[in-house]
């Protein structure tokens, strides 16, 4: 039998955030054993930690079930960091003018460096619709509103987010594509989405607001559509030149190193 | 033996020390934009030196940031490790679920639940409370936002110009007592956002026997997912008796609040 301590103080610091990555990898709440496992940890240490971060807010259980989920104070965590881009309470008022105006759903992402995230959003009022899902991340290059962030970034930072990219040449098409028509429409998965660039004075855009409808609701967005909408965005973007601050990178010397 | 306690012994002081690391994250949810060593060590009662050696393990893992200053933290985007999937809203049944159940151990009275719906609110849940003489839920029944304290409190926590666009369109008159002009619905927002909640009129029903009050349950953005309802008799729920409640509730309303404004509510904006 070994000898050797069980963990330090550091290696129970880091089992802790292991748990809360390992939530973000699964939507369902586990159990102490199951948490053991994908952790590779003892269940006996386990259940110390998970015990640990249940006293702090961390996890927490929902009846019935014994089961473990991220407590209160991830939620408010991730709330936080969302908050930490003020462009979303600013932009506000004229997305809910957009969502009236439009019927469709109206979601601001912001780019997070090499990611979007969505930061907030107002609901669509048609009978089949999509959920929000704000605070979700994706690499820019998978969603509309991502790739209409990377048309608008400086030559630099496309070339380097492009240097490992398999797909460089049909992501450079749809760039010069959104870069011309000021928008990128696309159809998925029976969801219209119509992303438009919320740009500074320089033209770099941080922000780009994303129209979403289900496609047996709404129609393919006319011409005329789109020109009413993109005239909404010039709203934010009045605001942006006006305040630049708006617009500050919460996180820009952490994306830079 | 001496064997298994040393191993515990030095597991409780990495439970202690996890302890100390998520309470120094967590200050980081209040809002502020950075914070300094004595500001933790002040707001947590911890040495600055256990302040220092937390945020040392923060910032390895990129959960907090030291600002160019060198001398102040903030958070980190690392934070966005922690996943997405548990942003989605939760239904908002369970979400009020314990705080209904909270509500109604309190007063034994009726405890509602109400979305906003294009131009009215609904009511999507409750728990009846005891007696004969208890309200009943009026699970699907939907009342215009002027008009009912679940009604009225949602009206006054929307944005202005939903507000606004509301008032547009005449207000329908179900009682003597029913705010009638966009001036009257105004002064009553207005008092509602001061004291935090709506309370009875006999605005809804002629010659009402119940009496209830109503507070906003908000979103991350300050507007309303929906209201919360206390209703019961009027010879229970007298309007200074309401007074009196509102204080007793208000733990349990701050509580359910903290909850609902870690989303954006899904909330239909009023039509044009």
């Amino acid at each position: 039998m070994s000898s050797k301590p069980a963990t330090t103080p550091n290696q129970t610091v880091d089992s802790a955030f292991a748990i809360l990555q390992l939530f973000a990898r699964v939507d369902t709440p586990l159990g102490v054993s199951e948490i053991a496992r994908a952790i590779n940890l003892p269940p006996s240490t386990t259940h110390r930690v998970v015990s640990t971060m249940l006293e702090a807010g961390y996890l927490q259980q929902r009846e019935p079930s014994s089961d473990y989920e991220p407590g209160v104070e991830v939620r408010e965590l991730l709330a936080a960091l969302q908050s930490r881009y003020r462009i979303r309470t600013a932009a506000m008022p004229a997305l809910r003018r957009l969502a009236t105006l439009s019927g469709w759903a109206v979601v601001l992402v912001v780019r997070f460096g090499r990611q979007s995230l969505r930061v907030t959003g107002v609901r669509d009022r048609q009978l089949v619709h999509r959920p929000l899902q704000i605070g979700e991340v994706h690499p820019l290059h998978e969603t509309s509103g991502g790739l209409t962030l990377l048309a608008f970034q400086p030559q630099a930072f496309v070339t380097s987010y492009l240097a490992n990219e398999p797909e460089a040449t049909r992501i450079r098409r749809v760039i010069r594509q959104i870069k011309r028509d000021g928008h990128l429409v696309r159809l998925e998965n029976g969801m219209h989405s119509v992303a438009l660039p919320v740009r500074d004075p320089a033209g770099t855009a941080s922000a780009a607001v994303v129209l979403e409808g289900a496609a047996v609701s709404l129609g393919a967005p006319t011409e005329r559509q789109l020109k009413s909408w993109a005239r909404s965005v010039e709203a934010i973007e009045a605001l942006v030149a006006k305040e630049p601050d708006l617009y500050l990178d919460p996180f820009e010397g952490w994306w830079s190193r | 033996m001496s064997r298994v306690s040393a191993a515990a012994g030095e597991d409780s002081t990495g439970n202690k020390a996890t302890a100390r690391v998520l309470r120094i994250l967590s200050t980081f949810v209040d809002g502020d934009d950075s914070l300094g060593v004595t500001e933790i060590s002040q707001r947590l009662g911890m040495t600055k030196s256990m302040v220092h050696r937390g945020l040392m393990t923060l910032l390895r893992h990129g959960y907090v940031l030291r600002d160019p200053s060198g001398t102040r933290y903030q958070l980190g985007p690392a934070i966005a490790d922690f996943g997405t999937l548990w942003l989605k809203p939760p239904d908002i049944h369970l979400l009020c679920r314990p705080f209904e159940d909270g509500l109604f151990d309190l007063t034994g009275e009726t405890v509602s639940i109400h979305v906003p719906i294009g131009n009215n609110v609904v009511c999507v849940d409750g728990v009846e409370g005891r007696g004969p003489v208890a309200r009943r839920v009026p699970l699907g029944g939907s009342i215009p936002l002027h008009v009912s304290p679940a009604g009225r409190v949602v009206l006054a926590y929307l944005p202005d110009e939903e507000i606004e666009r509301y008032l547009s369109r005449p207000l329908r008159v179900f009682t003597k007592n029913t705010l009638r002009t966009p001036e009257q619905v105004w002064a009553h927002v207005r008092k509602v956002r001061e004291n935090g909640y709506a309370d009875f009129l006999g605005d809804h029903y002629p010659k009402a026997v119940g009496s209830s009050v109503s507070f906003p349950i908000l979103d991350i953005n300050g507007e309303p997912h929906g209201s919360i309802t206390v209703a019961g008799p009027i010879d229970r729920l007298p309007p200074d008796r309401i007074r009196t409640l509102v204080p007793e509730l208000a733990p349990i309303i701050a509580a359910l609040n903290r909850q609902s404004r870690l989303y954006v509510s899904g909330r239909e904006p009023v039509p044009e």
